[in-house]
Order: structure tokens, then sequence, then C-alpha cells
């Protein structure tokens, strides 16, 4: 049993219960900041995003506007957007490619390596003044994880591969689609803001459990179409859908396919005209490696949440999804979708007419799961102080595997969450015991 | 007032109309077997996605059976998102007609959509394009897209948004 003010965490009784404030109190946001997306490794952006030299985006990362960039030598930077001289964006773009990022105010520049390179007037300043000390900052930690690049503001923390820990094997699988092993986001973006406390959508991105309430309008229109919905019973890994701790927070749901797979799982809505292009992918994906692993690759989804806000959906199409809380209430969300570089023009068809049916603001389920996350902020926020507890304890009494439907996955994100916040070890021993 | 505005800017009224009194029947009618419905995203700040098969959009239909699975989800009243139905009033304004070719004509709006939900009232607004023809003497719609002039969207948005 923990003390946390937070949770009660108590797998020996069966018992997971969350403190609602945590969805609602400003105060615990503002702690959130410093010890959760100040301390993480926060996802910063994909390599596909800047390809040449010269090649930058800009974008909010834990808070902070960034610059994305490709430099001089081919690699990637990752720089505060604020001028060493007086604080103003020295890069106002959202995308772009440049040789210099130029700061408007007084006219202070800067390479793609971040060297301070012109400075209009600088005879006015002292001897002292060391342009060599004035490039712009460097998100102290800037690492990658097969295309995905990760930033973190604190250079005690271990490296990315270690806080990835399981959560490896899963990037692993949604990159092997890839034939060359390179995936990359495919141009547009999605941005919209949701009223609800961010831990919201960590939860509701990969649970299972509310599919067929929240989603019959969507699972109806997938019938219609004449898609199976059910799961499929038979010999593949796994064998049915389970949620699954990868350590440090990170967890997955691993899901047998039932509702198409741009690589190899093809489906009546793609149109016969695609069908020779999805067995062709499969056949390749079996070539390169082998039965079992194409199987793995091809006939499985999953919803991959990297600890604290990136979730990697690899299902109908691969979603890449991050958050940012603007209050307790309210967050603003950026998706992507990702495909293999190559990819054919009616794959990429299919991919993204599979992640528009689903997906985004205009889809036939995110709408749904934005009004679900906004009534329960609602709900929450009004009934706090009589209705102060969640119960999270589904599967919690089981041994051994848990499904996709069950909760230990939001434990796990939950128990992460709280060590942060409290800086015990409880959680982590009670994640043992379970 | 030429007959071809007239009668454009009628159409185009009138879709607005059909959406604001929920006529969800009529309003399809409106949109031919292929017609397609198109609203892109902002790849930066000057440009929206220009390729909706190869770029990532907000909605993209390829035919009117895109547009009969909304309105399926909302009389279903199983979507949540749509229940209660969020009431809306275009204001459509600025009609032009930009190309005529013999049975094919484009013409572009702008359209101020004031949408009242459980999260109270919401305006946003956008550009229209229209590729319209002419059908047995109807003027019919091909094609719409719609321009956000937000690249951030507050919350979700369906046909009726829009």
């Amino acid at each position: 049993m923990n003390t946390s003010p937070y949770i009660i965490d108590n797998p020996a009784q069966n018992d997971f219960r969350l403190n609602r404030q945590t969805l609602v109190d400003p105060d615990i946001l503002t702690l959130e900041k410093a010890r959760i997306f100040d301390r993480c490794w926060i996802y910063a952006g994909h390599e596909s995003e800047v390809t040449k030299a010269g090649d930058f985006v800009t974008r909010n990362v834990a808070g902070r506007p960034v610059i994305l960039a490709r430099d001089s030598s081919g690699g990637l930077r990752l720089f505060l957007n604020t001028c060493r001289h007086r604080g103003a964006q020295v890069c106002r773009e959202r995308a772009g490619n440049t040789k210099r990022f130029f700061c408007f105010y007084h006219g202070w520049s800067y390479d793609n390596d971040g060297k301070l390179v012109a400075v209009p007037g600088d005879d006015a300043y002292p001897e002292s003044f060391d342009r060599s000390e004035l490039g712009l900052t460097e998100v102290p930690r800037f690492e990658e994880y097969r295309g995905f690049w990760f930033a973190c503001f604190d250079s005690t923390v271990p490296d990315l591969e270690t806080y990835l820990a399981d959560a490896k094997d899963y990037i692993d699988l949604v990159v092997e689609q890839s034939p060359d092993g390179r995936m990359e986001i495919i141009s547009g973006v999605q941005e919209y803001d949701i009223a609800a406390n961010w831990k919201l959508l960590v939860e509701n991105s990969f649970d299972d459990y509310h599919l067929h309430s929240t989603h019959s309008t969507w699972l109806e229109y997938m019938k219609d179409a004449g898609v199976d919905t059910k799961v499929p019973k038979g010999l593949l890994l796994p064998k049915r859908g389970i949620g699954k701790d990868l350590g440090n927070g990170n967890a997955v749901i691993d899901n047998v396919n039932f509702r198409g797979r741009p690589v190899a799982s093809w489906i009546a809505i793609y149109g016969e005209e695609a069908k020779p292009a999805v067995e062709a992918a499969k056949a390749e994906l079996v070539e390169r490696l082998g039965e079992e692993r194409a199987e793995r690759v091809a006939e499985t989804n999953r919803n991959l949440f990297i600890f604290p806000n990136l979730m990697i959906n690899d299902g109908s199409s691969v979603t890449i999804r991050t958050f940012w809380p603007n209050a307790s209430n309210e967050m603003q969300v950026t998706a992507w979708a990702l495909g293999p570089v190559g990819e054919s023009p009616i794959m990429r068809k299919v991919r993204l007419d599979s992640f528009l049916t689903f997906y985004g603001p205009g889809g036939l389920a995110t709408p749904d799961d934005v009004e679900a996350l906004e009534q329960v902020q609602n709900g929450l926020t009004s009934t706090v102080k009589e209705v102060p507890w969640s119960v999270m304890t589904r599967g919690i009494a089981k041994d051994g595997e848990q499904l996709n439907s069950d909760e230990l996955h939001l434990r796990t994100f939950w128990r992460r969450w709280n060590a942060l916040m409290t800086g015990d070890n409880v959680s982590a021993k009670a994640e043992a015991a379970e | 007032m030429s007959d071809v505005q007239q009668e454009v800017t009628n159409l185009i009224y009138r879709e607005a109309t059909l959406l604001d009194r929920r006529e969800w029947d009529d309003w399809i009618d409106l949109y031919t077997e292929d017609a397609v419905y198109w609203v892109p995203s902002w790849a930066n700040e000057e440009e929206t996605t220009n390729d909706p098969e190869l770029q990532l959009n907000l909605i993209y239909l390829r035919n009117r059976g895109g547009l009969e699975d909304r309105v399926f989800r909302i009389e279903s009243r199983d979507s949540y998102a749509s229940v209660p139905l969020d009431r809306t009033v275009h204001l459509v304004s600025n009609v032009l007609v930009q190309k005529e070719d013999g049975d094919d004509i484009e013409a572009t709006a702008n359209c101020i959509v004031h949408t009242y939900g459980k999260k109270g009232g919401l305006t946003r607004g956008s550009l229209y394009d229209f590729n319209l023809r002419r059908i047995n003497g109807e003027l019919k719609i091909t094609r719409k897209k719609i321009t956000f002039i937000d690249d951030r969207l507050e919350g979700p948005i369906d046909v009726y948004h829009l």
C-alpha cells in the first residue's frame, strides 16, 4: 500500500484508485511540467521531416519553441528558438530550408550549426564579447531511435534507449514494415485542441475497453463495408489482444488485426485495384523477414505509448500523435501519418484513407473520443469534491497476461507518473508485484 | 447579375440552408455520385496540402458515399460527437463564378459558420472552392474544397460545421 496523494495502489487487495484532482488541479499541472516534462525524453520529431542540409521545422517541445534542423554536416540538431541577444525567435516559419536563422529585431544571424555568424555593428561591443559563446542554445539531450528523435531537458537522466526499454521492440515492428527500414512522415499535419486534461488522451489512446460503446458508428461503417469486425481466432501472434508494461511507464496494447492493414491485410474498403499492391507488400515482408516475423509485423496492431506524451498507433495506418497541456483542462494535439519511404501511390492512398476514416478532428472515430474526454473532464471538474476517486482495476486480479481491454497498461502509466511526481519508488514495487 | 451567377449563388446558399436546417437527404442530393469532398490541412503558413491522394488532410471523401456515411452517423444518434447535434448558422458570401466551360463551372465563396454546442458558441471561417456541373439542366456539386483559415482546429468537425 502506498502513501501517495494521487493514487491508491494496492495490488494485494486488488485495489487501484486514482485521485481525480490529478486531472483537474492546475497546481498539479505546474508540478507535472517540472517533474515530468522537464525530466523525461519527449518526442521532438522524425528524421524524415528534415532530409536535406538546411532543412528545418519549428515546433514546441515540452513547452519550448525549438528548431529541428539538418546541420551542415548532415546531422540533426535541436535548437531553442530564441536569439542570444534579446530573446526573439530566430526562425518564424513552420518549415523550410535556409542557410541562416535571422533575428529580425537587431539582425543577429546564426548558421545551420547554430553558430553566431553576423552581428550588425559589432565594433560597439567590448573585447570580451565572444561570438563563439553566443551560438543558438541546443537542447541538453537529443537522441534518436530508428528515426524517431527525442529531446530531454535534464542532462542527468539515462540515455534514450535505456528510457525506451522494451518499447524499442515495438518501434522495431513499426519500422520493419518498410522494405528499406526507413519510415517517413507523410506531408500534412492535423492539429486540434481538446478541452480535457492531457492524461485523459494518454488513457484513451490505448484503451480498447471503450471501442464498442464509443465507436459503434465506426464499427457499423466497417461492417457495412464488408469488414469482419470480430477478432479472429487462430495461430496469430499474439493469440489475443493483450496489454503490456514495457518499462519506465511505456506500455502497449498488442492486438491481432481485424480491420485491414495497408501492409499486408487487404479489406474491401481498399478497393479491388489495391489488392495486388497489398499482396505484394505481404510477399515482400515474408521474403525479407521470414514467415513468422512477417506475420507479426503484418497481422498485428499496436497502440504504443512512450511516456509521457507520444502515441504511435500502428493499425489501419500509422499515426504519430503527441499532445501538450495548455491548462489542466485543455491540450493541443498534433498528429502525423507515417509510412514506408518509397511506398507506392496506391498504398499511400489506402494508408491515408484508413487514417482519415478513423483518426483526426474530421474522422469517424476521433470526434467521439474527443466528446468522451470533454465529457469526462466536465464530470471530474464539477464533482471532484463529492466523487474524489476513479477505479482502475480491470484485470488486476488476473495472473499472467492481461487483455487489451484490461487496465494494466493504464496503471503502468499512472504508476510511473506517480513515481515521478512523488519521488518514491513504491509504485515500482507495486508494478513488480502485479 | 448574370443568370449563371444567380444560379450558382442560389445553389451555394441552398446548400448552407439545408445544412443548417438538417435536411440531409436534400443536401446530399446536391452532389453528384462521383463528387469529391475535401478539407485540406495546412502544410505551412502559406500553403495547404495540395495533393489529397498523397498528403494528410483533415477530410477527404472520394465520392458521395463518403457523405452518406456522415449522414448515417448523424442520424444513427450513436455518434456521441453528434448527440446532441450542434446548431449551426452558415453565412455564405462573396460568391463568384471563376470559370465557365460548357456545363462545367468553377466558383468560389467565403463562409463563416457559427456553431452552438456543448461548449458554447464557436465561429470558424473558411474559403470554399466549388466545381459544379449542369446535369439535365440542373447544377450539381462535383467537388467542394473547404479551406479553414485556422490551422489548429478547436474541437472536431463534421459536414454540418463545414
